[in-house]
């Protein structure tokens, strides 16, 4: 990598931020971290990537000083942050992942208690309340209820918060999550104005299109350290092996399911009406061959590559799927393949004076995928909600497979199943016990329950941890355990809410891998989600704004609308922002 | 429709037991309060401190000094040269009263003339005053017995009036009141208490678990995916109400079988007349602590609205303060108060060994308060949960 660019009046440039050595931390039996050694380069934006569990979060708090290693040391700006607590307060500037707002506070008032635990006199305060509020737009609505900002507009007021000491450095866990495109760029082009006066900044994330635009990243899994430098040099792992295939409309899945069959493939992806392949080292040279475009490589290419290829084989779930007659039971002319199992009809939810979903109407066919995008706060999650019985809608109708949410409701839940994107099982229960539960309350039969739960405990690995509290698993199983709980019943739809939040890449191959699956059985799919990589799998999207359906399409005609001069090749979060501003511009 | 409801009470059961912490959570506190409460929520006047100034010294005043330290409620009689001395202690509160034997209180009662003697009171702790000043003129009165023509003296809480001795006669007390106390012969406190403990305590954990229970699956965002299920509301409301009457109907098993064989209270009732009313109280709380779950949001808010009834129901019981007492508005609302019947079955049943006739007042009552809470929370819950 190349050498820290020098800043003026910062003679410490040179010097790392922060630096590690031999860093381990263990809590009871478990490595949160086993053994790091890096150095946080000054006046950078530092990625700090990573699944969930990983050991991102014990990194940042041991950073801030929150904690004690285990073993091994911490310097940050040159000093233990933990035995000279006054300076570090002042230096380091720290936001959680869910940072310590008042809900009950105006934003104002939550600043000014941050100023009060940094004891700022009053006309420093004055004047950088003025700087901040200016800085993160937050000045109109300084008298708001914290709880009531957007996911956004919190993380803003939370990033404020923790500049109010102007920090040196700059410590974001997750500043990501829960955020929409829209405020992401936001945020990252207020973090890229602090590197540029001087700060360093770590960003922590799951995503690896977070990760691609930092200067520098760490790459951390399990509690070590995978990869430590630029982003681009890792990816340069696989140039010359990432290809594009271009295929026709609806071919997309099958393209990629039998692409990752390939021996020669490491990972297939669908992006849009296109197969993104990775070849395996050495084996590029068959896919020179008409249909596959050369593109440049990407992070995601070479962290998959990193963590061993894709997982490949057929989906047992799919497998095991009942057949589409028995799924289709509830309409006589159920053989058309092109049925309609998800209609919205002019679905409208109002809050008091605030409509939150406004006349919103869309249909989902059988083997489709349709996704929910929007902003936070647009009415997305409303809309998602009515569509699977959670809300009732103040008009208009929703049905699933046939069946009217408001006049049968327990007869059209029979008929779905539903994935949130908090882990939503019952944690004190254990595998077996949800499995069982979740199996009953669907009214399985004696037999239909045995075999089903069988076929899942199978197909998901879940044997060696039935006896282990859901709560307790890691990440990965209670992800699957989860998809195992929302199919036992085979629903012919299922609602997925951010369902791979936070998730490795290999694992959202691995859920996404069953999502496919399950399609060509006629299962429809809808799906909300603030990541592209996610939005990509869709069939089809309805972006949401201000509670009214302001686009719908493929993935490609919605980049197609948004291609411009300067934008030719729009990216779906290019298509998403661009759609928003033309319609707040008109 | 029943393979649901059965999944939802498997699942609350589950959730309640599994863990042993909160498994000992459940059962072991209600207990241990039932040890603390039956021993320190007591009227009964032990261990307090009498002050003696005795200006007489002559021999019955030693003699009712032995006889008052006797008594197992005096843990200490300090003794005071004077009344000022003994007036210190008493506005420190270091003795409940001072007894003043005069001079002349011996040689008075030996020549067969009506004697007294002085008792001065802590009129701020009024329960302990009145008992002690019975107590003392029970054993004035006792002194007399013996001793033809005497009876004892005492004064009013907290005056200084010298009481009147009753003018005494040569061959026995010109009166006499003869107490009998039925159903607790020897006015043992402790049977008072347990049976009502019993009913109080199975207030609490009824309504706290259903009061929590929506609220922390809310927050946890368990609720969801069950509302997302085949599962009606009915039937998850149902699911429930069920669970605390299970916890409720063992609990109350353990308290039986501790009041009885612990305490010795005796259990004078029927064993299905006892259950019928703990599961009919236990529905009419789990209602309420449903009807509170539906309404609030977090767990917290949830413990606050469980908190917020709690006292009341337990004040408005009976239990500290004698009903009769209260103005006709708080009375009525005591017939509307599950805990008020309950209790008056708990000592029907220990005490009373009352029939089945004399409790189905009570127990009507409670069964028509169950059902208008059980309703009222399932229909909310049906409101809000849609």
């Amino acid at each position: 990598m190349s050498p820290a660019p020098a800043r003026d009046g910062e003679p410490a440039a040179a010097t790392p931020a922060a630096r590690v050595t031999g860093l381990v931390k263990t809590f009871g039996a478990t490595k949160a971290l086993a053994g790091i050694t890096a150095e946080l380069p000054t006046g950078r934006i530092l990625g700090l990537v990573g699944p969930d569990g990983a050991g991102k979060t014990t990194l940042i708090r041991l950073l801030a000083g929150l904690m004690e290693p285990t073993a091994g040391a911490v310097e940050v700006l040159g000093r233990t942050p933990r035995a000279e607590g006054g300076t570090r307060q002042a230096e380091t500037g720290y936001m959680p992942q869910r940072f310590g707002l008042y809900e009950d506070l105006s934003v104002l008032d939550n600043l000014s208690l941050y100023a009060n635990l940094r004891a700022l006199d009053q006309s420093t305060r004055q004047r950088r309340f003025a700087e901040l509020l200016r800085f993160t737009d937050l000045a109109p609505f300084t008298e708001r209820l914290a709880g009531r900002l957007s996911g956004g507009m919190k993380q803003k007021l939370g990033l404020a918060c923790a500049l109010l000491g102007r920090p040196r450095l700059l410590l974001l866990d997750e500043p990501g999550v829960g955020v929409d495109p829209l405020s992401r760029r936001e945020l990252w082009r207020m973090v890229s104005e602090l590197v540029a006066s001087g700060v360093t900044v770590l960003w922590s994330t799951a995503y690896l299109e977070e990760a691609e635009r930092c200067a520098h990243i760490w790459l951390l899994d399990n509690g070590r350290l995978l990869y430590d430098g630029a982003p681009a040099r890792l990816s340069e792992r696989v140039r010359g092996r990432v290809f594009r295939r271009r295929v026709a409309p609806g071919e997309a899945r099958r393209v990629a399911e039998s692409e990752l069959e390939r021996e020669a493939v490491l990972d297939a992806v669908i992006q849009g009406a296109s197969v993104r392949v990775v070849a395996k080292p050495d084996a590029a040279g068959s896919f020179r061959t008409d249909g596959y475009e050369p593109v440049a490589p990407r992070l995601e290419d070479a962290y998959v590559e990193l963590l061993g290829g894709a997982r490949k084989g057929e989906s047992l779930l799919a497998r095991g799927w009942p057949a589409v007659a028995q799924t289709a039971a509830a309409g006589a002319s159920s053989a058309a393949a092109d049925r309609v199992l998800v209609r919205a009809e002019a679905l409208t939810r109002r809050f008091g004076d605030f409509v939150a979903a406004d006349t919103i109407g869309f249909e989902v066919r059988a083997g489709e995928i349709y996704g929910l995008l929007g902003p936070n706060g647009a009415g997305k999650s409303t809309t998602f909600r009515m569509l699977c019985g959670l809300l009732m809608p103040t008009s208009g109708d929703a049905s699933v497979a046939g069946v009217n949410l408001a006049r049968a409701a327990s007869r059209a839940r029979a008929r779905l199943g539903y994935m949130a994107q908090k882990f939503s099982l019952y944690g004190d229960l254990s595998v077996a016990q949800n499995l069982d539960y979740f199996a009953d309350i669907y009214g399985l039969t004696r037999s239909a329950k045995r075999e089903r739960v069988q076929a899942m405990i199978d197909m998901f690995e879940l044997g060696p941890h039935l006896p282990a509290n859901a709560a307790l698993l890691p990440l990965g199983f209670k992800q699957r355990l989860a998809l195992a709980c929302a199919t036992l019943h085979a629903p012919a739809v299922l609602f997925l809410d951010e369902p791979t939040s936070g998730v490795d890449p290999l694992m959202r191959r691995e859920f996404w891998h069953h999502i496919n699956a399950l399609t060509t059985r006629g299962v429809a799919v809808v799906v909300t989600t603030h990541f592209m990589e996610e939005a990509e799998y869709c069939d089809r999207i309805g972006l949401i704004w201000r509670g009214r359906k302001i686009a719908e399409g493929t993935p490609d005609e919605l980049k197609a609308s948004a291609e411009s001069a300067t934008h030719p090749e729009p990216t779906l979060e290019d298509a998403f922002i661009a759609l928003i501003e033309g319609e707040a511009a008109a | 429709m029943l393979q649901r409801l059965l999944a939802i009470v498997r699942k609350e059961l589950i959730t309640m037991l599994r863990d042993p912490r909160a498994r000992g959570a459940l059962i072991l506190p209600p207990i241990i309060q039932l040890f603390i409460f039956s021993s320190a929520a007591t009227m009964e006047v032990k261990n307090i401190a009498l002050a003696i100034v005795d200006l007489d010294r002559g021999p019955y005043a030693a003699d009712l000094e032995q006889r008052l330290s006797g008594s197992r409620s005096f843990t200490r009689l300090p003794r005071y040269a004077n009344v000022a001395g003994a007036r210190v202690a008493l506005d420190r509160e270091q003795v409940v009263g001072i007894l003043v034997l005069p001079s002349g209180f011996s040689p008075d009662l030996a020549a067969g003339r009506p004697a007294s003697a002085q008792l001065l009171l802590d009129g701020r702790r009024s329960n302990a005053a009145q008992i002690t000043a019975q107590y003392v003129s029970n054993v004035l009165a006792d002194e007399g017995a013996p001793l033809s023509g005497l009876t004892g003296a005492s004064g009013t809480p907290g005056t200084a009036t010298p009481g009147a001795g009753a003018p005494g006669t040569t061959s026995k007390p010109n009166a006499e009141v003869v107490i009998d106390n039925w159903f607790n012969p020897n006015l043992d406190y402790q049977w008072f208490m347990l049976p009502n403990l019993v009913g109080t305590l199975s207030l609490g954990v009824a309504l706290m678990i259903t009061a929590l229970s929506v609220a922390r699956e809310r927050e946890l965002g368990t609720f969801d995916q069950t509302l997302v299920s085949p599962a009606t509301p009915v039937e998850i409301a149902l699911g429930k109400l069920l669970p605390p009457l299970l916890v409720a109907s063992v609990q109350a098993t353990l308290y039986l079988l501790i009041v009885t064989l612990l305490y010795g209270v005796p259990f004078r009732g029927n064993l299905l007349v006892f259950y019928t009313a703990v599961l009919t109280f236990a529905a009419a709380c789990a209602g309420v602590g449903l009807f509170i779950s539906s309404l609030v949001r977090t767990q917290q808010q949830a413990f606050l609205g469980a908190f917020a009834v709690l006292l009341p129901f337990a004040l408005l019981s009976g239990f500290a303060t004698p009903i009769e007492n209260m103005p006709w508005w708080l009375q009525f609302l005591t017939t509307i108060n599950p805990l008020a019947h309950m209790l008056r079955l708990m000592q029907g049943l220990f005490l009373k060994g009352a029939s089945v006739a004399s409790l189905a007042q009570d127990l009507l009552r409670l069964l028509e308060i169950a059902l208008c809470t059980t309703a009222a929370a399932v229909l909310l819950f049906r409101r809000k949960a849609a």
